[in-house]
């Protein structure tokens, strides 16, 4: 039988829609998120995200703590850039009540920061490769991204949920030795993501189900308020960074990689790209932090005036913000995370509808969803 | 970023009279009243360089104020929030839907809706985003009691009425 009789028998076979639920207990659904598709076929006809299975009303227990108390819980929020969300946290606790932060301990957040989004991206990486079957390949990736968490372990005394990041500045000075060691860390890592790349970004098995799969226009992706890595993939820089720069970000030298074709294929490469541009931002900070103390004094009841503040950050995932309302009192009024993976998934409706089950597993797991962000 | 005061004076020709809009450069805030809050983030859409990233809202003795938070990537310099405020009637919050204009609303307005039971008129699917199916009450509310048996109809069944 020739592949033309095949397609055409299968043109004149009746079909019937149905329902497959992809998640919440999925392997490649990255946490409890939940696909409610219709398929025709193995063809998506709709998709509907349903989420929350997380859900753990953050937000009101925040009510119920003091601002320090509900510090440790934001590294809870994306688990796998902890101290990112801490850093936004802290922005907006430092906006609310007229914080400074010392000198020091800026370049502090930006070493802890960079190497967390470098984590990040790693896991990224390496559990997109394994939804794709590549299980040697996710090995390099975490093996690489284990030497990285060593490093903020000797600074932090936690791998995941750091801590680290408070308002006024952060907790810990580096330990003695640091820079020396994390040179070292840096330097093992290009290798191991040099072999991560000619494993991964040539192979044809791997771009035949990522090149064009799943893509996200450049307007699209504004339309629906996507940031992060995934639009930058799509064709538009967009990096607080450098477009809204905090911290001591203006003082060093790195670019903004950008991707135009808005696949899950670039969706993947641009992390690849930042880890760089990251190891860039490591060793700069690591070279030019000036001596000085490292945490301004907080005090310990800390009640800031009635009033609210907005504050964001560039986190692993997009434009992360935090919104805190002060009453006066020790604890928050009302605090309220927006968090990017919740907007960046917005589109997953939109551009479900054609792909193939496969497809959909490549395009989720390039999206590079963190539940805990999502459902808060 | 753009001036406040400047994008508010823009937006007048084209929102016609009649149209409460506040605005404050230093905070870099608009004020609008629910009725007109449709046509000054069309006015934001038309104007260009807006991304709508997010909706938050909180509850006060006077009502519940909404927080409507846009990058404004337009003019000189850098990139920087521009929210809109509205506020919604305390016993009766009723705002209008923003999806039509900006496509990012859709799960933000869900959002608020579970939490804050804030309903938005004029759109489709205004169902339970975070919270599940069957709860009841919406959370983020100041008189939300943290303890109550009846939350989980269905468990308070199957456990004798003791969950």
């Amino acid at each position: 039988m020739s592949d033309s009789t095949t397609v055409e028998q299968e043109d004149a076979l009746e079909t019937q829609e149905y329902t497959l639920n992809l998640g919440p207990q999925h392997p490649s659904t990255h946490g409890v998120y939940r696909a409610r598709l219709r398929l025709n076929g193995e063809t998506i006809v709709s998709c509907e995200s349903i989420i929350g299975y997380l859900h753990r009303g953050m937000e009101k227990l925040a009510e119920s703590r003091t601002y320090a108390q509900f510090a440790p819980y934001t590294s809870r929020f994306d688990y796998l850039a902890g101290a990112l969300n801490s850093w936004g946290y802290a922005l907006a606790m430092e906006k609310l009540g007229g914080i400074e932060v010392p000198e020091r301990a800026e370049y502090l957040r930006v070493i802890v920061g960079e190497l967390q989004r470098i984590a990040s991206h790693l896991v990224m990486v390496s559990s997109m490769v394994i939804d794709l079957n590549a299980v040697t390949a996710w090995m390099y990736a975490f093996t690489a991204r284990e030497g990285i968490l060593d490093l903020l372990e000797e600074v932090t005394g936690s791998r995941m949920n750091l801590n680290y990041i408070v308002a006024g500045g952060v907790t810990e000075d580096l330990p003695e030795g640091f820079t020396a060691r994390a040179e070292k860390t840096l330097d093992e890592l290009k290798s191991r993501l040099d072999d991560f790349d000619r494993l991964v970004s040539g192979n044809e098995i791997f771009l035949g189900r990522t090149r064009g799969i799943g893509v996200i226009g450049r307007d699209l992706a504004l339309e629906y308020g996507m940031t992060g890595p995934n639009i930058r993939a799509s064709g538009e820089r967009l990096d607080l960074r450098k477009d809204a720069p905090y911290s001591v970000y203006p003082r060093f030298d790195f670019e903004v990689p950008l991707l135009s074709g808005g696949d899950s294929f670039d969706r993947y490469y641009i992390r690849l790209l930042e880890i760089h541009e990251s190891v860039k931002l490591v060793r700069q900070a690591l070279g030019a932090a000036p001596a000085g103390p490292v945490r301004a004094k907080v005090p310990r009841v800390w009640k800031p005036a009635p009033g609210e503040a907005y504050a964001q950050c560039e986190s692993a995932r997009g434009i992360q913000g935090y919104h805190l309302v002060s009453d006066g009192s020790v604890k928050p009024y009302r605090m309220h995370l927006c968090s990017p993976s919740f907007v960046n998934i917005g589109v997953l409706p939109v551009i479900s509808p054609g792909l193939t089950i496969q497809d959909f597993v490549s395009t989720l797991a390039s999206m590079d969803i963190v539940l805990g962000e999502i459902d808060r | 970023m753009r001036d406040a005061a400047l994008i508010a004076e823009a937006l007048g020709p084209e929102l016609g009279g009649g149209v409460g809009l506040e605005a404050d450069s230093s905070a870099r805030e608009l004020s609008v009243a629910g009725r007109d809050l449709a046509t000054v983030l069309s006015g934001l859409k038309s104007l260009g360089g807006f991304v709508l990233l997010d909706i938050d809202a909180v509850d006060r003795p006077e009502g519940f104020d909404l927080s409507y938070r846009f990058l404004d990537r337009g003019g000189e310099g850098p990139v920087a929030v521009l929210t809109v405020k509205v506020r919604a009637d305390r016993g009766r919050p009723l705002l209008p839907s923003v999806m039509h204009i900006w496509k990012s609303a859709d799960v933000l307005e869900r959002e608020v809706w579970d939490l804050m039971g804030v309903v938005f008129e004029g759109r489709t699917g205004l169902t339970r985003i975070l919270c599940r199916d069957d709860f009841v009450g919406h959370p983020l509310r100041k008189d939300f009691a943290l303890e109550r048996p009846d939350r989980f109809p269905e468990a308070a069944e199957s456990e004798g009425g003791r969950a």
